[in-house]
Formats: C-alpha cells, structure tokens, sequence
C-alpha cells in the first residue's frame, strides 16, 4: 500500500466516522469555499512560481474531531518539481478548555503531476486564545523523515488576529520559522530554500456575507542567492510579495 | 346511578392571530370558553469556531448560531381563572455564517426574521401539544359536577 493510498484511506475513515458517529456534524454541516489568490503562497514560499491559483476546499467537524481537504491549482510548480496541483487532506481532533482551544491533526499533501514522488505527511498541533474577535495561536507542524522532502521538516508559528468591532474588517499578523534535519540537499530545498528560514506575514481581510477579500504582504529571510543553488528553491519566488485572493464561502 | 360525564375541553375554532409570534385559540370547556393566547421568545446563541488562517489551509472561522424559542401559554377561563406555562427548546433554527460572530450579529438577526416560519411552525405544535395537558389542568380546577 502506497503513502497515498495511507493518506486517502485514513482521511476518507476519519470522514466517514465524523458522519455516522456524531449527531453534532448534522448541526455543523460541512463548510465549503472556493478561492482564488494571487499566488499559492505557503510559509512566504510560493507553491504556483508566483502564479495565480485557484482552489476549493470542504471542512467538516463532528464534536471533538475535524476533518478538512483542500484541492489547489499549482500551475506546473517548480517547487514541486512541475506539480499541476496539490491536495491537502487532513484529519484531527480538538478540544476547548476555558478559552483556550487546542489541535492536532495530521495533513497529507498529495501532488498531482510532478516530476518526482513529491508526496509527504506532515504532523501538526496549536493552541488558540480566543477571546471576542481577538484571537492569538501558536503551534508547530513535524513531517518526519522523507525522501520527498530531503529529510525532516519543523515549522514553529505564532499569529494573531483581530476583528475590528462594528467592521468587517479583521487584521492579522504571523510569525514562522522552518527548520529540519537534510538528508537530501535538492529535495530539502522545496520547503526550506537555503537550510533553515524564519517568515512573517501582516495582513487585512474583509468580510461581506459569504465572500472574503483578504491582502497580505509576506516576507521571509530567504537568501535568494544561496536557495539558486537548488532548481526546486525556485530561488525567485521565496521572498517579499503582496498576495491577494478571494473566498466564496457557502 | 353514577353516569361519568365526559368533561372534556371541546377545542373550539382554533384561529391563529395575525401576530407573527403569537397564536391565539377559542376553547370550549364545561366551565365555559377559554381563551388561550401562545407566544413565543426567541432568543439567539452565538458560537465562534474556527480560526483564520492563511497559506495552505482554508479558513475555518465561522459564527455558529442557534434560536432556541420560548413559548408561553395564557389561558383565561370565564371564570376568571388564568393559566401560565412555558416550554423552550434549543435549537429550532440554526445556521453559521463565515467570519466573527461580533461582525456577524446583525446579518443573523437577519437570518432569523427570515426563517420565521419555521419558528411559528414549532409555535403552533407546541400549542396543540399544550391542548391535552391544558385541558387536564382545567379538569382539575372545575371537575365537573354533573353527577346523578
């Protein structure tokens, strides 16, 4: 059984038991949305080479546990060693302590397309404060050891974000830092371009009914100079830029 | 020779107002006509989940909301008797809408005055559920004395 097979098959079961284990999933119908951004932009790392993309996603939670899937246009990535497109499955549980909610989930992220086996698993987990419209996080995303991304990977993340009372206007602002053991130097490059790399993110979204604008400006300490050494760095696209992207939500 | 004589509450013409909340039935009983007047409160909860999220993975924040409706029963007997009773249930409507629950509070007030329907629906079973143990209570407090 291969590692997609794993992924498809763990995600489609934990779907699955949210809808015949959890009266609270009729209540919670899954939510749907379509977007598209300006760019594919993950952790300040362009996954579309800086294209527009588009994407549609589905999110459904039943008591504790949740479960989302995400399909996103990549474009022949060159991060991805020429993916037309990624789907990001993940599955986990959550519980609410006070105001204090805390996650774990474990994503797949299956390429479509690409030039090389550039599927790979990641482990998550984060704690959010919300109180109001205010909301603050942290959390750490691991995905072990793979041949698909040159050995280990470890995001650490912090952000907050604020509704602005009477406005649907919410700002919000993010901090990240990637790190990881390298096995392999080319396919390690996919996700830190240039070894270890820190990112930051200060953005605005608004929200009218079931559509969102949002406009970000992200940014990462990325060498341009030492991540040309790698073809899957995509050197040009792993720096400063302005994303924009629109969501119907329904 | 005792003869039981059913006392029972003859459901008179059972018109409903013209008050979007509110129901309004004629009742006969052996003591006389009842007037009975349903009315339903409604009020909202709101539930945040979810967060905002940027960079690979769809926004999650959503308000969550649930109408949880009151109705109140007001029966007046000719004779003068009045009886009140309330039942709520939660979660007659509901729904959710993306964003903050904060930002979102007007447009579910919104949502509710729509689907107000739904809420004179349950406002109207409610009412002929009440029928049986109204009746009970209005046995209870005139029992009937036709006895021979």
């Amino acid at each position: 059984m291969t590692f997609r097979e794993l992924t498809l098959g763990a995600v489609a079961g934990v779907t699955v038991a949210l809808a015949a284990a959890s009266p609270a999933l009729a209540q919670e119908r899954p939510a749907l949305g379509v977007e598209v951004n300006s760019d594919e932009n993950r952790r300040g790392l362009s996954w579309s080479g800086g294209r527009v993309s588009p994407s549609a996603d589905i999110y459904a939670s039943g008591g504790a546990f949740e479960a989302s899937g995400r399909i996103v246009a990549l474009r022949d990535s060159d991060r991805h060693g020429g993916a037309a497109l990624v789907g990001d499955l993940s599955a986990g549980a959550s519980t609410t302590i006070g105001l204090v909610t805390v996650r774990g989930r474990v994503t797949g992220h299956l390429f479509g397309g690409a030039g090389f086996d550039a599927d790979y698993v990641e482990l998550g987990g984060s704690a959010a404060y919300t109180l109001g419209p205010v909301q603050l996080d942290a959390g750490a995303d691991y995905a072990p050891v793979q041949d698909a991304i040159g050995g280990d990977n470890l995001y650490v993340h912090a952000g907050a974000q604020a509704g602005i009372p009477g406005t649907p206007w919410t700002v919000l602002a993010g901090i990240g830092h990637s790190s990881g053991k390298t096995n392999d130097p080319f396919r390690a490059a996919r996700l830190r371009p240039g070894g270890d790399y820190a990112d930051w993110r200060l953005g605005v979204e608004h929200v009218t009914g079931p559509v969102t604008l949002g406009l970000d400006y992200v940014g990462t300490d990325v060498s341009e100079r030492t991540a040309s050494a790698f073809v899957l760095a995509d050197a040009r696209h792993s720096g400063d830029r302005i994303v924009g992207r629109v969501r119907f939500s329904f | 020779m005792h003869m039981l004589m059913i006392a029972g509450l003859a459901l008179g013409a059972a018109t409903a107002s013209d008050g979007a909340l509110e129901h309004r039935v004629q009742l006969d009983h052996h003591s006389g006509p009842v007037a009975v007047r349903y009315s339903a409160d409604v009020g909202v909860t709101h539930r945040q989940i979810g967060a905002v999220t940027t960079g690979g993975r769809p926004s999650t924040l959503r308000c969550l909301w649930s109408a949880n409706v009151t109705v109140h029963r007001e029966a007046r007997g000719n004779s003068g008797t009045t009886l009140m009773r309330s039942a709520g249930q939660d979660g007659v409507i509901e729904g959710s809408r993306p964003g903050w629950c904060s930002a979102n509070r007007t447009a579910i007030a919104q949502d509710v005055a729509r689907r107000q329907d739904a809420v004179r629906d349950h406002l109207q079973a409610v009412a002929q559920e009440d029928h049986g143990l109204l009746r009970a209570e209005m046995d209870r407090l005139h029992p009937d004395t036709r006895a021979g």
